[in-house]
Order: C-alpha cells, then structure tokens, then sequence
C-alpha cells in the first residue's frame, strides 16, 4: 500500500495536483486503517493469502479509493467508538478499535457495500483542498 | 527484539526502532515493551525519529507499553514524532495521553520529578 501510494503521489505532482503533506497523512492514515481492516476482518488469520485490491482515481476536486477483497462480510455496522475524554482514566483506554474512528474523522465518504458477487467493496472519499 | 534499548545513568531507558510501527509490527513491540517494564526498566522514552509510519495498531502497542510503565510507577513518552504520527494523535485526540515530545532532552527533563529506583 505504501508503495502504490508513493507512486500514485509522484503521478499527482507530475501533472501538479499533489495535495498538501497535511492532506496526504490524513488520507494515509485513514486508508491504512481500513486496508489493515479489511486484512483483519476478512480473512482467518492462517488464510495464506489475503487478496485485497486497491484503486486509487484523482479527481480534480477529490481523491477516491476502491478497497475490494473476496473475504467474509463484514459483520458489524460501521460505526465509530467514542474518542477518549478528557479524564480518561490511562488504565480504561482502549489499545485497538481506533480504526475505523480514524478513518471517519479523516475522510469524507466512507461506505462499505457487499456485492452479490460476494465481495467486500470500501469507497473512501477525501475532497482536494480548494487551491488560493 | 524488534526494540532496541539503552539505559542512560539517570536510569532513563532511551527505545528505538526503525520502519514502520503497523501491524505487521505492533504486536512485538507491545511485548518487547512488557518485557522491558517487567524487567524494571520503568521510565521509558519511546524515540520515534526513524520510524516512517504508525496506525492504530502500533498507536495501541504504545498505550500498551504506557499502561505497563504506569502501573508499575514509571511512565512511557513519545519523543521525534514524525508529522503522520502528529496527524494520527489528533485523529484519536490522544495526544493528551500520549504527549509527543519534541527533543528527547524534553522528554528526559520531565522525568527528574519521578524518582529514581
């Protein structure tokens, strides 16, 4: 994933659409979360592979990624955990299930749909920054 | 160990790694990290200068190994975060709880008001 970004990033600059670093690490983020997600979710830990395919498109006004894997559905709604208050007691924070949290407070759009054909599709959307 | 670590004679441990604090990696660095505490090494500064990425997972590791360090007196600090580390801290609004230092002199400094053993 790493590396299918960096280079999508280098295609952006070249036609001089690169977002800001500020942007990029949010979107990064967010897609790592829910690729580590889907890798999590979909598929039994002693699956040998794990096929996920990642699209990435640029639009002039926003970027989209299409996450598809051929794994189990994917059970629970999605839905965000509450983020931690200011008095959080250290010893009651949660260590997982920030995930998805992560990716709905960085991104736009972010939808799950099961296709009949029996697969898991995650649409993430980030708008592009307005340029000055 | 994925972890590498150094003592400094203020009993102030100094941990390193290098890459990316993810999934893949996560689940040994909330052991080594256990380990650490459990052999006394309470006073942790986690030094995150080369590491290149961390999500969630790595995010609980370190939560991990802050709980471990507090529940046996010490405490664990983030020093040289990278802007994406930035970014993720924001995102989960722990950066209150995981306060990122910007030096490790900084993270060090506090450290003198938790006694040594």
């Amino acid at each position: 994933m790493h590396h299918l970004l960096a280079r999508f990033w280098e295609d952006a600059a070249r036609i001089d659409c690169l977002p800001s670093e500020t942007w990029r690490h949010l979107f990064t983020t967010a897609l790592a979360e829910v690729v580590a997600n889907g890798l999590r979710h979909a598929y039994a830990p002693e699956t040998p592979e794990r096929p996920l395919r990642l699209r990435l498109r640029l639009f002039p006004d926003r970027v989209e990624a299409l996450l598809i894997d051929q794994g189990e559905p994917y059970r629970s709604a999605p839905c965000t955990m509450n983020l931690p208050e200011d008095d959080v007691d250290i010893a009651d924070l949660p260590e997982s299930g920030y995930g998805l949290s992560i990716a709905y407070a960085a991104l736009d759009v972010v939808r799950y749909h099961r296709t009949r054909g029996g697969y898991n599709c995650w649409k993430l959307v980030k708008k592009l920054e307005q340029k000055q | 160990m994925i972890l590498q670590s150094e003592q400094g004679d203020d009993g102030v441990t100094i941990v390193r790694m290098e890459g990316r604090l993810d999934l893949l990696t996560a689940a040994d660095v909330k052991r080594d990290l256990a380990d650490l505490v459990a052999d006394g090494r309470r006073r942790l500064i986690f030094d995150l200068e080369r590491v290149s990425f961390v999500d969630s997972s790595g995010l609980g590791a370190l939560i991990s190994g802050l709980k471990a360090a507090r529940q046996a007196g010490g405490d664990l600090r983030i020093a040289r975060a990278n802007a994406q580390m930035h970014t993720l801290l924001k995102l989960t609004a722990l950066e209150r709880v995981l306060r990122p230092y910007e030096t490790i002199e900084e993270a060090r400094a506090g450290y003198t008001s938790i006694a040594a053993d």
